[in-house]
């Protein structure tokens, strides 16, 4: 218990009474609110002065179609490049068809139909949401909803286990703490714990 | 001289075989001679590995064409420096610089285990027979393809030795390329350390708690590596290949992040069983598919596979390389279904809102990316094979799919340390929430009425202010308990909280790097500004707040390059900024294939960036982009790399002993 005290003295948290959470130290964290959001935002309106608000404007319609479209599309002779990205002069004519077609009026599923008509289907960076390359766009999903499930699973067969000897009553929030590994990082949450619920009625005051 | 190169690896191999032997003997028999044995081959391969690298360097330097390798990879005419891009140009070479580092590697962490066992731990002195085995074992497959199927060493063919080498190519003749493939090779291999104590604490029946402290410093410093070389590879793109972006979602680049996304989700689930005694089997699944996924990645980089399934039958080495992954999942899934009864969870959860399942939360996410990134990058592959068709599998499906999901894990990176272990109160997350998200809200709010209107950008911008508010909170808060308990300005605070808590500490510097990081990346995807023009001497053009005026062109020669530039005046609302040159070379032997030199104007708003595309009679073509807060980026994951050496760093005050709960299953391990 001696080195404990030592300890929590070393992180350097007065021992506060756990439990001295009183309405009016209700009200008092609530009326702290504003104070700190302000003293946060003031942090943080200083990092995001940094960033100087980065211009929101968008290049002009036709460009950011073609662009669009462009970047959907693989270019032929290269490895791994978009249209919109290569160099190759045969992006660089490419680019130039669609924004014609796109100047004569045709849709993106129009030119997208054109150019697969004349490279097959592998021109297509993004995979059609049908057929067998749909595959590709559900898997992941189902994975995920799959994974979520078990998790899910695993967090229930946890609990069930392990809510049986705990009072469901709030006492218990901070008495498991005491059972943690008491490396500094574990002392300091608990510190910082008893700090949140009731930093100012410390020293015995409310006690 | 070549010669002793190929009879330093082969020796290898032999040291490797022998010193497999001599752990596995001196472990079942409690033979100290044989262990020592052991201890004494892993240093001695590290020898004979650096050895041969080194002779593939002299051959580099002293231009020894009769060595196929130097004559694919080099020629008189390459200054020196290069020797270092040249040395893993190629699959032997590369081979080679794994196998020296991982031996290096190897070396030190050994000699690490061994001194912490000599200093009477019981756990280093048992995982350290199994940590020898599991490594020689895994240079045994370097080695063995060195010198049976991919020698670095081999002779030119036909036995005539030509005058002067191919080259190296021109795309690698950069000093990016001197760190970034080397870095990320690097990381590949350090997960093999992490890897090789998961296998030594299944295989010594030590599977509790005990060896996550002895790892975690090498999983760490892996994490850092493997990461590090991503971020330089996408340095590299944004500033070598001159497509205006960093990361393009190829093959090769989504084979260089799963490791790391695997990697960062056992770095968060170790501290799950560090705490709590679970998620045993999880973690050890974790390690061993990192571990797969860097062998992977390895390989990827340097076989056709990815282009077409029938590159695979070309690649001689391919086959090996499925071989040697299956082994290494047969042997760990074996290993855990044995060690199974050991391997069961000690600790239960009170509560599904806590900081467990967070954590858990967060492994789900990181698998998820993973494989969604694996799916789309084997699917291409998969539709060759059923159906004889080819598809593309791009950026705008990466981008789609992981856009919300890695989301959710900058979402989570906030909401993951506000949650207290075991049961969080709706009373405690309210106090914890509050603050952050009313800050968010607000800051979000006020971007939204100056303009950020792309639904993306709010989201992602919304998360990244929650995460930064939550952990500003943390030091505010933690800054504020050491102030009123010790009486300590906030300066003094702080550095005595990243002093006495540096992995908690750490850990939000790292998350910190992590939301700059995500900022640069909302910038520049969300609101780049590109556009393609034709400008003749004289004309300008507008891009964003920029004008472009094309000056003259300018050409010369540069040692074996010859150098085509603009010359660019920049001006911003008619004040004029500066000059831009951006340029395009073409090194001698490869006059077909320039390399661009990209002009990049960056201040912490936004980069101009410029690349010049052709030249013609009439002027040049010149693709203008704005790309906002892609500094961010770089600060972000120089940041990010920063905390995790602080993290690792040693500190002065030592460790407090930790008690562990004696280990359910450990009698049953030992009975075995």
């Amino acid at each position: 218990m001696g080195t404990e005290r030592m300890r929590s003295a070393e992180c350097g948290v007065r021992n506060t009474r756990r439990f001295a959470r009183g309405p009016s130290a209700e009200l008092r964290t609530l009326f702290r609110l504003p104070h700190s959001a302000l003293r946060i935002g003031w942090i943080l309106v200083v990092f995001l002065s940094l960033f100087a608000f980065p211009s929101f404007a968008r290049a002009d319609a036709l460009d950011d179609q073609v662009r669009e479209i462009s970047k959907g599309l693989r270019c032929p002779v290269c490895s791994g490049e978009t249209v919109a990205d290569s160099h190759a002069p045969i992006s660089v004519q490419m680019r130039g068809i669609i924004r014609e077609k796109l100047e004569a009026g045709e849709t993106k599923e129009q030119i997208d139909a054109y150019f697969v008509a004349r490279y097959g289907p592998e021109i297509l960076l993004t995979p059609q949401a049908s057929g067998f390359t749909l595959g590709v766009w559900v898997m992941p999903v189902v994975a995920l909803i799959i994974g979520f499930v078990i998790v899910l699973a695993v967090l229930r067969s946890w609990s069930r286990r392990g809510a049986a000897p705990l009072a469901p009553d709030e006492g218990a929030v901070a008495a498991p703490i005491e059972a943690l590994p008491a490396d500094d990082d574990a002392r300091l949450e608990q510190e910082l714990a008893r700090f949140r619920h009731g930093p100012k009625t410390g020293g015995g005051v409310a006690g | 001289m070549a010669d002793i190169g190929q009879i330093a690896v082969f020796a290898a191999f032999l040291i490797c075989c022998f010193g497999i032997g001599a752990a596995v003997f001196g472990w079942r028999r409690d033979a100290p001679e044989f262990q020592a044995s052991a201890r004494h081959a892993t240093i001695a391969l590290a020898a004979l590995l650096f050895a041969a690298s080194g002779v593939l360097i002299t051959a580099f330097l002293t231009h020894d064409f009769s060595v196929a390798y130097i004559a694919e990879h080099s020629s008189r005419s390459m200054p020196a420096i290069y020797v270092g891009a040249a040395f893993y140009s190629g699959m032997e070479g590369s081979l080679l610089y794994w196998a020296t580092s991982l031996g290096l590697l190897g070396a030190a962490a050994m000699i690490s285990l061994w001194r912490t066992s000599r200093k009477g731990s019981r756990i280093a002195a048992q995982l350290l027979p199994g940590f020898i085995a599991c490594l020689l074992a895994i240079e045994a497959f370097f080695t063995f393809l060195m010198t049976f199927v991919a020698r670095p060493f081999a002779r030119t063919a036909g036995g005539v030795i030509p005058t002067d080498g191919a080259g190296l190519n021109p795309l690698l003749r950069d000093w990016g390329m001197l760190i970034h493939p080397p870095m990320l090779l690097a990381g590949y291999m350090s997960w093999t350390i992490p890897f090789c104590f998961a296998i030594a604490a299944l295989v010594s029946g030590r599977v509790d708690n005990e060896w996550l402290p002895l790892v975690r410093r090498w999983t760490l410093f892996a994490w850092a590596l493997l990461g590090f070389g991503n971020l330089l590879g996408a340095w590299w793109a944004y500033h070598v290949l001159g497509w205006g972006g960093y990361w393009g979602w190829d093959p090769v680049e989504n084979c260089a992040i799963m490791p790391w996304l695997t990697g960062t989700a056992f770095l968060h689930s170790i501290q799950i069983q560090e705490r709590r005694g679970t998620l045993k089997i999880w973690n050890m699944a974790l390690v061993t598919l990192t571990f797969c996924l860097a062998i992977f990645g390895t390989f990827i980089v340097r076989s056709g596979v990815l282009q077409s399934v029938h590159a695979f039958a070309l690649s001689s080495i391919g086959p090996y390389y499925f071989g040697f992954l299956a082994i290494v999942v047969l042997v760990s899934v074996a290993l855990l279904f044995w060690r199974m009864p050991a391997l069961r969870a000690e600790r239960d959860l009170d509560s599904l809102v806590s900081r467990e399942a967070a954590f858990l939360l967060n492994n789900l996410l990181f698998i998820a990316v993973t494989f969604a990134i694996f799916w789309g990058t084997i699917f291409p592959l998969i539709s060759e094979a059923v159906r004889d068709v080819k598809v593309s599998v791009g950026a705008p499906y990466f981008q789609m799919v992981n856009g919300p999901i890695l989301l959710g894990i900058v979402l989570l990176m906030g909401i993951g340390p506000l949650m207290p272990w075991r049961r969080a109160t709706r009373r405690q997350l309210g106090k914890a929430f509050l603050v952050p998200v009313v800050v968010a809200l607000i800051l979000t709010g006020v971007l939204f009425a100056v303009g950020l209107r792309e639904a993306p950008a709010v989201v992602g911008v919304f998360c990244c202010l929650f995460v930064a508010a939550t952990i500003v909170a943390e030091f505010v808060q933690g800054a504020r308990a050491r102030r009123v308990g010790l009486g300590e300005g906030y300066v003094t605070a702080i550095y005595g909280l990243l002093r006495r808590n540096g992995r908690r500490y750490g850990g939000y510097i790292i998350h910190l790097g992590i939301v700059a990081l995500a900022l640069g990346v909302l910038g520049s995807q969300v609101y780049q500004q590109e556009r393609q023009v034709a400008l003749a001497p004289g004309q300008s053009a507008q891009i964003g707040r920029y004008t472009v005026r094309l000056d003259d062109r300018l050409e010369y020669v540069d040692g074996d390059r010859r150098v085509d530039e603009a010359r660019l005046t920049i001006a911003e609302g008619g004040k004029t900024l500066g000059e831009m040159r951006p340029n395009k070379a073409f090194y001698r032997g490869f006059e077909n294939q320039a390399t661009t030199s990209v002009a990049i104007r960056t201040n912490a708003r936004e980069d101009l960036y410029i690349v010049l595309t052709t030249w013609d009679s009439k002027g040049a073509t010149l693709l203008l982009v704005v790309n906002p807060l892609v500094v961010w980026l770089w600060i972000g994951g120089v940041i990010v790399l920063l905390g995790t050496i602080f993290t690792m760093w040693p500190r002065p005050v030592p460790e407090t002993v930790r008690v562990t709960a004696p280990v359910r299953g450990e009698a049953m391990a030992y009975g075995d």
